[in-house]
């Protein structure tokens, strides 16, 4: 039988419930009383879900294309695109950007990742990716940088100043 | 009581507070209009700009942006059937079909002017509340705090509609991230696994950018490349935008009402702005006369759903200042935004500092008339927001959000960890679980543990036995059980609709 995502989700959640009253019980009395409390009581529900997404299987068919006259139908329209392929190459892209922030820092991480998620992933003209990327790297320089003097993550690299 | 008043004022009129008033609506705004974005985001991404504020400054600055959200947010709700907030999705209802009808002007100057109109009548209402409140906000000790906020966990139902069982996990886990750190009363690290830099525990802003910001940015990117919120156009003439206007005071009985209840609403912790909006809609539908055109175009629908959409934020602030216990996902980010700042929520607000309290009501005020006349002019062009493509608005999205986490502690770890968190709310956002009780979660557990160890010390046990205590956990006890049997109801209503 194949799992739904909803299922394994609610499984990897009952998982963290269940790691949390494991490491709960090392602690002294006063320390675990709140957290196992918690954790009893996430165990309980996280297993009520779990058992709700199996028991509803797999969804049989895509759900009916919306009216055009229906005011919500733009909505659920930009609702159904996503596609797990699309999910994993966006959840792809977030690792690559925080990827390149932990490595090169923010001043150098920002004009990599920028120029190279909006032409790969967005298709946009190499005009739009130089104002966009010049646009948010002085928007961060300004703001942080120049008015609130706070220093911003130079990577693992040391790329700061 | 005057003199708070009047010192609450004074601190708002300065050029200081005035300024960051000004620029907070029109962020709020530009936030509220962007679909996806929303109000905890906005509050999210801006927490980072209030570090080394003065407390007034900053409190203003969010209190004024998390105003006028929603004010933005029906604009493009009205304009292209989208909603730029959650709580705007019941304006849709009749603004759109006015858009259709070619009455797009007309739906806008109602909103408009009913969104002003209910923040200041919340705003009102909220000060009228004050004296009232004193007294009971001096009666209640650390046991009455503890029963008050395990009352507030139970609203956790309410904002569970698709599935209690989930909307009970998501508060759960709220809670579990809670307890991570240095425990105060023993110091042992939980769930800190060696980590220096987990003793402070988990910061309120890792976690809020994470479930919305990162999440609603996987979202909107998954939607591919191009993802366009609208693809037409609408045009507004400026005689359509006044005559909108005047409706609202033409419907004035009806603005007071829905605003009032609004109001109220707001005051009762996690049942939140949808709620407050579709019942106000619906008490619109139940009392006006002729009431065969809402649904089809009628002002008055725009008009109820618009005023309790801002009033509602006044009522909202009442238990997030007094009891500490946010009245809304919104407040909760603002009660964690406070804390940073310095000024800690609770009874004292209203005993030791009323005129900061008489200041956030006056900030309301005044955010409420800017941002609603300020966005007469630019209407329009806000309405364009909704054509912004996905792939301009993730970078700079992405960038300040991660800025954000980074710079609340300076550990580049905060930025990795909300990103998880990003994952996990992509994931509960994904398979229905409602984020804001894991929200509620995460800043009442912290509260609950802290005034439940103080109560055991106390009294032990026996803190159950005080009046107020047994009253508050009857009243728990009952609201969560009303709200299951509602909930089962519902459950079983929806499964024979389906069968």
């Amino acid at each position: 039988m194949k799992l739904r995502g909803g299922a394994v989700f609610a499984v990897l959640v009952l998982l963290l419930f269940v790691g949390g009253l494991y490491m709960c019980t090392e602690w002294s009395v006063k320390a675990r009383l709140f957290p196992m409390l918690i954790v009893i009581a996430g165990i309980g529900l996280s297993a009520l879900v779990v058992r709700a997404e199996i028991r509803r299987g797999r969804p049989a068919e895509k759900e009916e294309k919306p009216k055009q006259d229906d005011p919500m139908a733009a909505l659920k329209l930009e609702k159904q695109e996503a596609t797990p392929r699309s999910e994993l190459i966006m959840i792809s892209w977030m690792g690559a950007f925080l990827g390149t922030i932990l490595i090169f820092g923010y001043w150098v991480g920002i004009l990599i990742f920028t120029p190279f998620f909006m032409s790969l992933f967005g298709h946009e003209n190499w005009k739009m990716v130089a104002i966009f990327t010049a646009g948010i790297w002085l928007l961060i320089y300004f703001v942080f940088s120049v008015s609130m003097r706070v220093p911003l993550f130079g990577g693992f690299l040391g790329l700061a100043w | 009581m005057v003199e708070a008043m009047l010192s609450g004022l004074q601190q708002t009129l300065t050029w200081e507070v005035m300024t960051l008033v000004f620029i907070a609506t029109f962020i709020g705004n530009f936030f509220g209009a962007v679909p996806g974005l929303g109000g905890n985001i906005g509050l999210a991404l801006l927490i980072p700009f209030v570090f080394g504020m003065k407390p007034f400054l900053g409190l203003a600055f969010l209190l004024a942006m998390h105003s006028v959200v929603h004010t933005g947010g029906s604009i493009p709700g009205i304009l292209f059937a989208i909603p730029g907030t959650g709580p705007t999705v019941a304006t849709i209802v009749d603004g759109y079909p006015m858009t259709k009808q070619g009455k797009a002007g007309e739906a806008m100057g109602a909103q408009l002017a009913a969104s002003g109109l209910g923040g200041i009548i919340g705003a009102a209402v909220l000060a009228g509340l004050i004296p009232v409140l004193r007294p009971i906000a001096m009666a209640f000790s650390s046991a009455e705090i503890f029963m008050l906020i395990v009352f507030g966990l139970t609203f956790v139902v309410v904002v569970s509609r698709e599935s209690v069982p989930k909307g009970f996990t998501a508060a759960m886990l709220g809670l579990l991230f809670g307890t991570v750190g240095l425990n105060p009363h023993t110091g042992v690290g939980r769930f800190t696994f060696g980590q220096l830099w987990l003793w402070d525990g988990i910061h309120i802003v890792t976690l809020v950018l994470g479930i919305f910001a990162f999440a609603e940015m996987i979202d909107l990117g998954a939607r591919g490349r191009g993802a366009r919120i609208a693809e037409s156009d609408v045009t507004m003439p400026w005689s359509q935008l006044w005559e909108g206007t005047k409706a609202v005071f033409r419907e004035w009985w009806l603005s007071l009402r829905t605003a009032v209840i609004g109001t109220f609403i707001g005051i009762i912790p996690g049942l939140g702005g949808d709620a407050a909006t579709w019942i106000c809609y619906g008490h619109a539908v139940q009392t006006c006369k002729n009431n065969e055109n809402f649904g089809k175009g009628d002002i008055r629908g725009v008009i109820g759903v618009e005023t309790a959409n801002n009033s509602k934020e006044g009522g909202a602030l009442l238990p997030t200042i007094v009891f500490g216990i946010p009245g809304s996902s919104g407040m909760a980010i603002l009660l964690g935004a406070f804390l940073i700042l310095g000024i800690v929520p609770g009874p004292r607000m209203i005993t030791d500092h009323l005129d900061l309290v008489w200041g956030m009501v006056w900030v309301m005020v005044i955010a409420n008339i800017i941002g609603a006349v300020t966005l007469y002019p630019i209407s329009g062009y806000m309405g364009k927001l909704a054509f912004l493509r996905g792939s301009l608005l993730i970078p700079p999205i992405l960038v300040l959000a991660t800025v954000g986490a980074y710079l609340i502690r300076g550990h580049w770890q905060d930025v990795a960890l909300s990103l998880c968190f990003g994952f996990v709310g992509y994931g509960m956002k994904k398979w229905h679980y409602p984020r804001a009780p894991m929200i509620l979660g995460f800043i009442l557990g912290p509260l609950a543990e802290d005034y439940l160890h103080k109560s055991l010390g106390v009294w032990g046990l026996a803190f159950l036995k005080r009046p107020v205590v047994t009253v508050l956990l009857t009243m728990a006890v009952l609201s969560l059980c009303y709200s299951l049997w509602h909930a089962y109801r519902e459950t079983r209503r929806r499964r024979k609709e389906t069968q």
